[in-house]
Formats: C-alpha cells, structure tokens, sequence
C-alpha cells in the first residue's frame, strides 16, 4: 500500500499574457522545513491509526514492486499495491488572514481522509476474503443475535505471538447492533459462552499442533 | 617510500659577516619536513646541520646518500649565504674563505656529481641564498644522455629563492622565500587541491608569484626528467577538499541529479555515455586520494549503476558498463588485498576512523560489505574470464582472517547486510571455500535466531541506530517495530544459504526461535531496473515462519523459481550485483548457487 498527499493554493486564474510570477525572497529552506515536519506528523498520525486497526507488528514495509504473493500459504491471497491519496485546498485569503488553526484543520482532515480512505480498503478486501472463502452470513431475514451467533461459530480464534489466544473483534457499522446483542436473552449470552470455550480450547489445540511441526516440537 | 633530508642553515661564519635567521629557517623546514603529517621525510635518513663546516656537510651527504638503500626522495636545503664564479654556484660555510671558494665552500656541482652516483628517483634541492639562481650552469653536470630520457632515470627539481645576480632578502619571520615555501606546505597559502601531494614545482609556482612581487627578488625554478609528479610534501587543502567533496555525496544524489541529463541524450548513446564520464572524472580523481580504500570502486560503481537501464538497448552504455564494471572488479581486488595485508600487521585493522561505540554497529556492516564487493569482485572477473589466482587467494585469506578475528563481530545486525552476504557467500561456496562459508553462515544465523531474526530496516535513520542496539542488547525490539526490518529478505537469504553449507538441520532446530518472523523474496522481473530507487517490476514473495514455514524444505520447496534466472546481458548482470552493494535494500537472487541455470532475456 502506498499513501500520498498534496496540498494546494486556490490559485486565481492568470490572463494568458500575465508576466511571469517573480518572488521577494524565496525562504525555501523555513518554507521546505515546515512542509516536511508537518507531513511527518501526518504520517505518524496515519501510522498511529492504522496500528489501531491492524496491529504494528503485522506492518509488512516492501521497498520494492506492486505485488506479492504467499507461496507457501494455500489459503493466502496475493496482493496488489493500492495508491491512497488526498488532497486539500488552503486559501490564500486564510494564510494572509494569520489564521493559525488552519494548520491543525489541515492536519486533522488530511489524516480523516486517509484513514477513511484505508478503512474502505480494509473492509471491501476482508469482505471479499470472506465471499471466496464462504465464510458469509446472510443476516436478512434472521433477528441479528441470530446472524451474529451464526457467523461466531463460523470463526476461527487465532493464538497471538505470547500463545494468548486472541479474541476476534467486531466491527458494526450501526451502533443498534450492540444494543440488540446486549440485550439478547440469557440462553444466548450463555450459547456464544460455550461456542468461545469450544473455539479457545480448539485454537489452543491448533496451536500446539502447528508448534509441533516445527522440529524442535517433536516429541523426542 | 624512503625520504631523506638535509637541511643546512648557517648564520655563524669565521670569514664573513654572520646571519640571524638561517639557522631558523633550516630548523623550521626540518621541522615541517620531517612532520609525517606534511613532509613525512624519515628523521632517521634525514640531518639538520647549524653552521656547519664543509667536512660536516661532505660527510652528512655521504651518510644519507651511501650510509642506506637508494633513496626514493632526497631534499636538500640551504639557507645562508651564497655565491657565484665562472665554475658555478657555491653554498659558503662556516670555515669557507671567500678568496678560496673552490676548497672551502660546497660547490652545487660537488652536491649533484655526489647525488648521481647513488641516484635517488627525486632529488629537491631548495635554496635561499643570494645569488642561487647562478646553479643554472651547475646543471650541466646533470644532462648526460646515458641518464635521462629513460623511465624511471632520476629526476631534479630545483628552486633557487633568488636570482644569479640578486640578493635573497629576510624577514623577522625568517627568509622570504623560505617563509612562503612552508606557508606552502603547512596550508596557509593555497596551491591546488586536486592532488594528495604537493610537488616542489608548483610550489615554487606560488614562490616566485609571492616573493617575486618584489622586483629585487626573483625566484627560479627547474625541473628536470621528471616523468610523473613527485610528492614534496603532502597537500593540506586536498584533505579538505576531499572532505568537502564527498561529506555529502551519495550514490543515489547522484544518479538522481544526473538522470535527467541521461533521459535528454537518450538518442545520443555515446553523449550520454560522455556526460557520466565526464562527471565522474574529478570525483574518482579526487576517490583516488582518499584513504578509504573503496572509495573509488563505490565512485565507478555508481556510474555503471547510472547507466544500467539503458544497457539492454545501448552498446555505447553496455560497453563502458562492462569496463567500468571489471575496472572496479581489480579496484576492490587491491582494495581487499591491502585488507589482508593490513590485517595481517593490526588485527584491529578494520575498526573505521572514528573509532568510539558506533562500530558496535558499523563494524558487522563493514566486514560484510568488504566481503561482498571481494565476491562481487570474483563473479564480474570470472564472467570476464579474468579471474586470477591471486585475487582467489587473497579471498580465500580474507575469510580466514575475519574469522580469526571478528567472529564475534561478523554477526547479522541489519538488512543492509543481505546483498553483501548473498554474493560474498555465493562466490565462497562456489571457490570451494566451504568451511569458512559456513563458520561464517553460522554466525550470522546464530545472531539472528538470539533476537527472533529481527534485524534494523535498510532506511533506518542515522539517529535511530543507538536506539535500535539498545534495545537489541535488552531483547526488547518488538517494542520498536518501525525499527527494524518486517520483513526481512536477510533471514530468507541465510536460510536458503543453509543447505550448501550443510546446515539446513541445525537452522531446523532453531526456526521455532524465529515463530511469526516475515520473510521476503523481492524478485525483479527485469535487472536492468536494479539501480532504480524503487523497482516496479517484480514480485514481492512472502512467508511467515510458523505458517507454511517450519523448516528449511518448507522454504526450499516453495523458492520462487524466478530468483535463478538471470540477466542475460553481461553488462547488466555485473551492474546489478553493484547496485545491490550500493543500494543494499535489493537482493541479486541470482548469485545464489543452484539458482544459476534458467537464461532469459530478463533485462
């Protein structure tokens, strides 16, 4: 994935034989050290977000080419660089006017536009793991407990790096959803308690199986 | 390189009104000259003498010229006063009569007849004295045609700080032509900065535009059989130069400034050609005098690098790229053999200038890449048919010593190690040198496996790097991912290695060390694009250790089989393994022994 942005002036139309813009006193070296500094906090504010997202040590930083593949991973699927970008206008007026906020607004909307830029990328490639996968609920005509409790026992829990298993997380577009998870009956909260056991106890055999295949993990 | 010296300042005479300054003038230039840092004369084959008699002169010329080997350098230098008859020039001495020159004072003549019988390959002579432009006749002496002409036949230069008829004038400070010759030589007054050295002709070039402002005080000069410059003294300002010159230049600055001046002459093959070389001229001359002894390979590189992408469509540009490329393959085969020869005498002899803790990181980043550009070396040579015996040797030597005696300081550290181990392993494995590949492979992969393989990224800033041993030293560098490389191609590239050595079981035992690392495989698609700073065409292939990946076979069975093709023009292939040395966060994959059979026309 790559990200990029840009910025610019609400330049006003010049006629067609205005003169060539001359400067008084081009202070490139303080014009260049803000610009840079202020795209650095940007870029660290976008990094900081995607880590909430997507844990930082999962960042995989390539140098080189638009494309990868897992060759040893059947189920992986290869990958495409994605170019995310935005771009802001600042008025002249504003700079002239010693508007001071103008920098935060700029920063505060140029990480928005990223990140909801990477968060549609995020969930339209999960969403179309899931559909090659199968691993799809069709909630429509079902209460959403129900929709929820079917797509639970479709998962796998994974093992984190410390052998903790990792409990999946979700993510509702509409706040409703909680409430009517929340508000399910007993037996429900008591159903997806027993389906987390059997998932824990089952990932935690999968890890130790996967452990096993590792050299140093068979039995002497 | 033997540097004699004898220097003669005579104030005090018998016969003749004395002089103050002389001796201080002689003492001053034997000072400067015998100061390794300026002259670098040896002071064990150099005298000074202080109003000495003609017995002491006659009998230290004897001592510094036949008391030793042949010099390659010997200066001689005069401050007193002098005099001029029919028969030559005279320096006048302590006991000289001047009613009697011929048997009390050394004649100029007496000096040269002396000089020639036991020739050092350069002789200075300098002297400031009244009327010492008058050795122009002593010179004759000197032009037999059995002596000169021939290569390496001894050379002379003389400076004479007066005119034959013209009084050589003083300062409080000292002689005037002797005070202008060690501003010279000490820096205060500028001569040129292109070479190391200095030598006594253009030197005397700045004498006689200062001293001879003064129209009663013209200096001469001469040179005589010179073939090639001789140092005088070493050149202050080319330091500083160099300094300047190179304090921020880098490979990738380069190639991007001139890139656009390569695009405008892409139809012009041979100009474009031209202009690399043309730039690269002053800097390699100046590489040249730098005592990084890569310097100059890493210059050259960088030009071959230049013209890399227009290899495959310009003969003009595969061409020069082909030379360059061979011409820096003997660079660093000197480069590695002064290596050997310097670790022979200082086994310390490859911790960097500075010095300090800042090699705890620099000094595995170093050993590696001396080793990659000495494989690098081998494989441009060998695809030439050019390899030597020596150059095999010589390597083979390197390795022995650098486990000898950096073992625990050829460790893996950094994913810019990762070219310079695939191409200097690669060409160890394939001159047979097995043990030490795999002594050395071992401690690498130990120092992986000890921090779960995790290694400082390739665009770590300078200021990072202490931040990142910190916490490699603590175990803690999953609480610095940005850090270090994720991931990495450095892991994939000493496991793929390991089956040559025979060590695929042991790594076998410690993968589950390395549980979750992410490996990399960036294979190119086309070589000619190596020296870009991002490769576009390519594919990135990646795998997790722990799944998919267990052990080595796991790895080995799905290596993507396009890391053995490679290039097949010539040019390209040997540029690209520079520009992976140059530009270490790419991997020239097909060096890697067992991968080298496909031949395609990739790049």
């Amino acid at each position: 994935m790559t990200v990029a942005h840009s910025a610019t002036n609400d330049v006003k139309p010049e006629p067609k034989d205005a003169k060539a813009r001359v400067s008084f006193f081009d202070m490139a070296e303080e014009s260049n050290g803000f610009s840079s500094s202020m795209n650095k906090m940007i870029a660290e504010f976008i990094a900081k977000n995607a880590g909430h997202r997507i844990p930082t040590a999962n960042h995989l930083v390539f140098s080189h080419g638009r494309q990868w593949t897992h060759p040893a991973h059947e189920h992986a699927i290869p990958g495409e660089m994605q170019e995310h970008s935005a771009e802001m206008a600042m008025p002249f007026a504003d700079i002239v006017g010693g508007d001071f906020k103008l920098v935060h607004r700029f920063v505060l909307q140029m990480v928005q536009s990223f990140n909801d830029s990477m968060a549609r990328m995020l969930y339209e490639t999960l969403g179309a793991a899931c559909e090659q996968s199968g691993q799809v609920v069709d909630g429509r005509d079902k209460p959403f407990p129900d929709a929820f409790l079917e797509g639970f026992k479709k998962i796998e829990f994974g093992v984190d790096r410390d052998g903790k298993v990792s409990m999946p997380e979700i993510h509702v577009g509409n706040p409703d959803m909680i409430k009517q998870l929340e508000a399910a009956p007993p037996e429900f909260q008591a159903e997806v308690e027993r389906v987390k056991a059997e998932k824990i106890a089952k990932a935690l055999e999968v890890e130790a199986e996967r452990k096993k295949k590792f050299k140093s993990g068979e039995a002497p | 390189m033997k540097r004699g010296l004898l220097a003669i300042g005579c104030d005090s005479y018998d016969h003749i009104k004395p002089l103050d300054g002389a001796e201080l003038d002689a003492k001053r230039i034997f000072g400067a000259l015998t100061d390794p840092n300026i002259g670098d004369h040896d002071p064990k084959l150099s005298r000074l003498l202080l109003s000495p008699t003609l017995a002491d002169v006659r009998g230290a010329l004897e001592e510094i010229i036949f008391a030793h080997e042949p010099l390659d350098v010997l200066t001689i230098y005069f401050a007193g006063h002098g005099e001029v008859d029919a028969s030559g020039f005279y320096m006048l001495l302590k006991d000289t009569r001047i009613d009697r020159l011929s048997i009390s004072a050394m004649r100029l003549g007496e000096v040269l007849v002396t000089v020639v019988n036991k020739a050092p390959t350069t002789t200075h002579i300098i002297l400031d004295a009244c009327y010492s432009g008058g050795i122009a006749q002593d010179m004759n002496l000197l032009i037999r045609p059995e002596t000169l002409g021939e290569w390496g036949s001894p050379a002379l230069v003389l400076l004479a700080m007066a005119s034959a008829d013209q009084y050589a004038m003083e300062s409080d400070t000292g002689g005037m032509g002797t005070n202008v010759l060690l501003e010279c030589t000490d820096g205060r007054l500028f001569v040129q900065e292109h070479s190391g050295s200095l030598d006594l002709f253009e030197i005397g070039r700045v004498v006689s535009d200062r001293v001879g402002a003064n129209p009663e005080q013209k200096p001469k000069r001469w040179a005589l059989n010179v073939h090639q410059p001789a140092a005088f003294c070493r050149n202050p300002h080319f330091q500083a130069s160099l300094a300047a010159t190179f304090k921020n230049w880098r490979p990738k600055g380069f190639i991007e400034n001139l890139e656009p001046l390569l695009v405008s002459t892409v139809d012009e093959p041979n100009e474009q050609v031209a202009h690399v070389d043309r730039l690269l001229n002053g800097l390699i001359v100046k590489a040249q005098g730098s005592p990084d002894q890569l310097l100059e390979p890493q210059v050259r590189a960088t030009g071959a690098v230049a013209l890399l992408k227009y290899c495959p469509t310009s003969k003009p540009a595969s061409d020069y790229v082909e030379q360059a490329c061979l011409q820096i393959a003997e660079l660093s085969v000197a480069a590695f053999s002064r290596a050997v020869a310097e670790l022979r005498e200082e086994k310390y002899a490859l911790l960097g200038p500075r010095g300090g803790l800042g090699d705890l990181y620099a000094l595995p980043i170093r050993v590696w890449r001396i080793i990659g550009w000495a494989g690098a070396a081998w494989f441009t040579l060998q695809s030439a048919g050019r390899a030597d015996e020596f150059a095999v040797e010589t390597f083979g030597e390197l390795l022995d010593l650098i486990i000898e005696h950096y073992s625990l300081s050829a460790v893996l550290l950094a994913e810019e190690q990762t070219p310079s181990i695939a191409i200097g392993l690669s060409a160890a494995f394939q001159l047979g040198f097995h043990d030490q590949a795999e002594m050395l492979l071992s401690i690498l992969f130990n120092a992986g496996v000890e921090v779960g393989g995790k290694v400082a990224r390739t665009s770590i800033k300078p200021d990072h790097i202490f931040e990142f041993m910190m916490h490699r030293d603590a175990g803690s560098l999953n609480e610095v991912p940005g850090l270090c490389a994720n991931p990495t191609e450095a892991v994939a590239l000493l496991l793929r290695l390991s089956p040559l050595f025979d060590l695929e079981d042991v790594f076998d035992a410690a993968m589950a060390d390395l549980d979750h690392l992410s490996l990399n495989v960036f294979v190119a698609s086309d070589y000619s694009e190596f020296g870009a700073d991002m490769i576009e065409s390519g594919t990135n292939h990646s795998f997790t250790i722990g799944h998919g990946v267990w052990r080595v076979s796991d790895l080995i069975a799905h290596w993507p089989e396009a890391a053995s093709v490679r290039p097949m023009h010539l040019s390209v292939r040997m540029a690209s393994l520079y520009a992976a040395l140059l530009f270490p966060d790419r991997t020239p994959w097909f060096v890697v022994p067992e991968f080298t059979i496909t031949e395609t026309d990739a790049g």
